[in-house]
């Protein structure tokens, strides 16, 4: 059984025996989330190589000043903001939602612009920025101002349009330069529609989606994504990705993080999220065929064009969750325009991007049943033959001993009572709940897969967490007591008939209960889908103590990867950042930063020289450290 | 000066260099370990160096030096484990320094029980 869409555009473009157009990947842009469009995160940049990356210097950095640690009266930040090349400058977004205008060779800066955001976490559970987005008008008007755009949305739901080279508002984009989309929020408006994730630009759209607040009700408001014109900020399309007769009683399915774009083809693909509540899904049985997701859409109708779901009936909160990369590949001598899609669940969906058809095959699988009241499972789920799955989610992870010994058999105990049988086990009020492996951060997080179009060589980094859920009859809720944290704790889920609890498996002092490694770097050949080479990722750290680096670390943020045959990426619990040998996996260069470097890094060329930026911010999943730096690397000048 | 009271010394530079050291670490930033409990932990473990080789410089009293060559060592070795999950790797220098000041130390109190048994005989 496949569930999805097929129509359109993509039979449009085989009938008329049009040539499939390549994607464009010479120019060295970043001036998106992914750095490109189509997500590859990749640069066709050379100077830094391989060869000689050890010599990295770092040319400049700045701290911005908007940080909270949360001990306060403001909530703590959550930073994962790309830094965007473009115009010659560098632009960034700050979790106090002001933008900045960066000199890149020095970091002084340009402009400044706030939002004077309220800065209340009124939906997530710190204040999340990821960045800003960028447009620039193919017929600029000479000596008006807004030719060039940058937007950055807030947690409020107000999407900002500044003019990129004095960061005064656009008048003329929407009310005098702020476009409210709580203005759409007429369903289940528990909560505001909060623009954390910049907008995706493709020509003179700008794709909208939103971020909600997790586990707390049943019904949420319902997904939608926008297209607004890039100049006027006037509303072109919407797309509802619930079914209208069920909107009221559900919600959520909402794109929250970057979408991609392929513009010769007209098409934009959106990752959607599960529907709510997260962990119970009994208020909608139905067929909500977006959900959990990977979407293609018409960029000028916002039509369907084709949708792969990855989890039927989602009652995991396994949202897809990271823009699809897209690629040409070469299996079998056919050159096929694909799509990447990974997963939180640690498979990498690969499907033909015109047609959303398998590359390699993808079955429907038998998976488990469970026997809570009112739910109604999914009889089976997609499984990819290939790429290989990330990590190994058919069996229950093994106990780490030394966690174990340390917690006097803490762990083996909390083990034996997880039901686990498989990561598509359904939640559970039963013993200590059900495992989640891999847990909702997932597998891969937002950063998503980068690849090398040269080798063909796909890049994601992965982590390696358990998570038990269980859930609570309303009673039982009722009379737990505990307090949630960030993707941690006892959520109520009201409106349905079970609260629920998400925990981590550690142990007394805060270890891993579940065996190393903890996370991953992991190459494909994307000709066979075979893994070329996989590493552990990093070092786990906790109260400043480094775990060894074969043990690896969880990670958040994604990879970047150049011409150079070198992979950067922070990602990782210890606060460095480091590059990679594309070849081999070896790791060639190391810093230590403020923080975890839970973003995607920028590489850019400016007045001829190749440049490495991370915005350095934390985030508390992987531990209570925080930042505002933004560093920039290069090699020293006249190499 | 006996070899106990150079190792004494010997000691106590160690310390002095490792706690000097792991204060540093703990308060620069981009360490990688600014602020954190386990940086705390190296210096306060360090101090505890410290304080016993500066003890063992001025006291004479064999019980007492005993006591402080037990607290030498434990806080030496647990200086040192701490020094090596934070990556101190100076300080990690430090202590095994010190760890051999410390042998010399103790070989001071060979020497001097050895003397007062040939004096008493």
């Amino acid at each position: 059984m496949r569930h999805g869409h097929r129509a359109g555009l993509a039979g449009l473009l085989l009938t008329a025996g049009l040539a499939a157009p390549a994607l464009a990947q010479d120019t060295a842009r970043w001036d998106t989330f992914h750095g490109q469009l189509n997500a590859q995160k990749y640069s066709p940049l050379d100077q830094i190589t391989a060869d000689n990356v050890d010599q990295l210097e770092k040319v400049w950095e700045i701290h911005t000043g908007d940080i909270s640690d949360g001990t306060g009266d403001r909530p703590a930040t959550v930073w994962s903001a790309t830094p965007i090349y473009a115009n010659a400058t560098l632009y960034i977004g700050t979790p106090f939602y002001r933008i900045l205008a960066l000199d890149p060779a020095t970091g002084e800066e340009k402009w400044s612009f706030d939002t004077h955001s309220s800065l209340e976490a009124l939906t997530q559970p710190a204040l999340k920025n990821r960045g800003v987005a960028y447009w620039a008008a193919e017929d600029p008007a000479e000596g008006e101002t807004c030719q060039k755009i940058v937007y950055l949305g807030t947690m409020d739901a107000r999407l900002f349009a500044v003019d990129a080279d004095t960061g005064q508002p656009c008048a003329g984009f929407a009310d005098n330069g702020v476009f409210d989309l709580n203005q759409f929020n007429d369903t289940n408006a528990r909560w505001p529609l909060s623009l954390l994730q910049p907008p995706t630009v493709v020509g003179d759209h700008l794709l909208l989606g939103w971020a909600g607040k997790d586990w707390a009700f049943a019904e949420a408001p319902p997904g939608s994504v926008f297209s607004l014109n890039a100049r006027t900020g006037e509303v072109e399309w919407v797309l509802p990705t619930l079914p209208e007769d069920i909107r009221e009683k559900t919600g959520t399915a909402n794109v929250w993080t970057a979408m991609s774009a392929d513009e010769e083809r007209g098409l934009v693909y959106l990752p959607i999220s599960s529907p709510s509540p997260n962990y119970w899904g009994g208020n909608r049985t139905e067929s909500i065929p977006l959900a959990t997701s990977t979407t293609a859409v018409d960029i000028e109708t916002g039509d369907v064009v084709w949708s792969r779901q990855w989890v039927h009936h989602d009652i995991w909160d396994y949202d897809t969750n990271s823009a699809p990369t897209l690629v040409d590949i070469t299996v079998d001598g056919t050159t096929i325009p694909a799509l990447i899609q990974a997963t939180k669940q640690g498979f990498l969906f690969v499907v033909n991007r015109e047609t959303g058809e398998d590359v390699w095959p993808i079955e429907e699988r038998p998976v488990p049943s469970g026997a809570v009241p009112g739910e109604v499972y999914a009889p089976t789920q997609p499984f990819p033959t290939k790429p290989a799955p990330l990590l190994d989610q058919s069996t229950k992870p093994d106990v780490w001993w030394i966690a174990d010994a340390v917690g006097f058999g803490e762990c083996s105990a909390l083990f034996d009572r997880l039901h686990y049988d498989g990561m598509y086990s359904p939640p559970t009020t039963e013993g200590a709940g059900v495992m989640a492996y891999p847990d909702s951060s997932g597998g891969v997080q937002w950063g998503g897969v980068a690849f090398d179009p040269e080798s063909q060589t796909a890049i994601v980094n992965t982590s390696h967490i358990v998570q038990y859920i269980q859930l609570f009859s309303r009673a039982d809720y009722d009379t737990h007591t505990g307090g949630s944290g960030n993707e941690s704790g006892f959520y109520p889920q009201t409106g349905a008939p079970f609260g629920m609890s998400l925990k981590v498996a550690m142990n007394w002092l805060g270890m891993p209960c579940w065996a190393p490694p903890f996370g991953e770097l992991v190459a494909i050949d994307m000709h066979t889908g075979d893994v070329s080479w996989r590493r552990p990722m990093g070092a786990s750290q906790k109260y400043g103590f480094y775990m060894p680096e074969s043990l690896g670390s969880p990670t958040i943020g994604g990879p970047a990867v150049t011409a150079g045959g070198v992979i950067f990426i922070g990602a990782s619990m210890d606060a460095k950042v480091r590059a990679y040998a594309l070849s081999d996996g070896r790791e060639l260069w190391e810093d230590i930063v403020e923080a975890p470097a839970v973003s995607v890094p920028a590489v850019y060329e400016h007045q001829g020289r190749e440049y490495v930026a991370f915005a350095v911010g934390g985030n508390t999943i992987l531990k209570d450290q925080v930042g505002d730096q933004v560093v920039v690397y290069a090699l020293p000048e006249g190499r | 000066m006996s070899n106990g009271r150079v190792g004494a010394y010997g000691l106590g530079l160690a310390a002095a260099v490792g706690l000097g050291l792991a204060l540093y670490t703990y308060a620069t930033p981009l360490t990688g370990v600014t602020g954190t409990a386990g940086a705390a932990i190296a210096i306060a473990l360090a101090t505890a160096v410290l304080v016993s080789a500066v003890g063992l410089v001025v006291s004479r009293r064999p019980g007492w030096r005993n006591v402080l060559h037990a607290l030498a060592f434990v806080a030496l070795v647990g200086t040192a484990i701490a020094a090596f999950f934070l990556h101190e790797w100076g300080v990690l220098v430090a202590m095994a320094l010190g760890l051999m000041a410390l042998l010399v130390s103790l070989t001071g109190i060979g020497a001097r029980t050895h003397s007062r048994t040939e004096v008493s005989g």
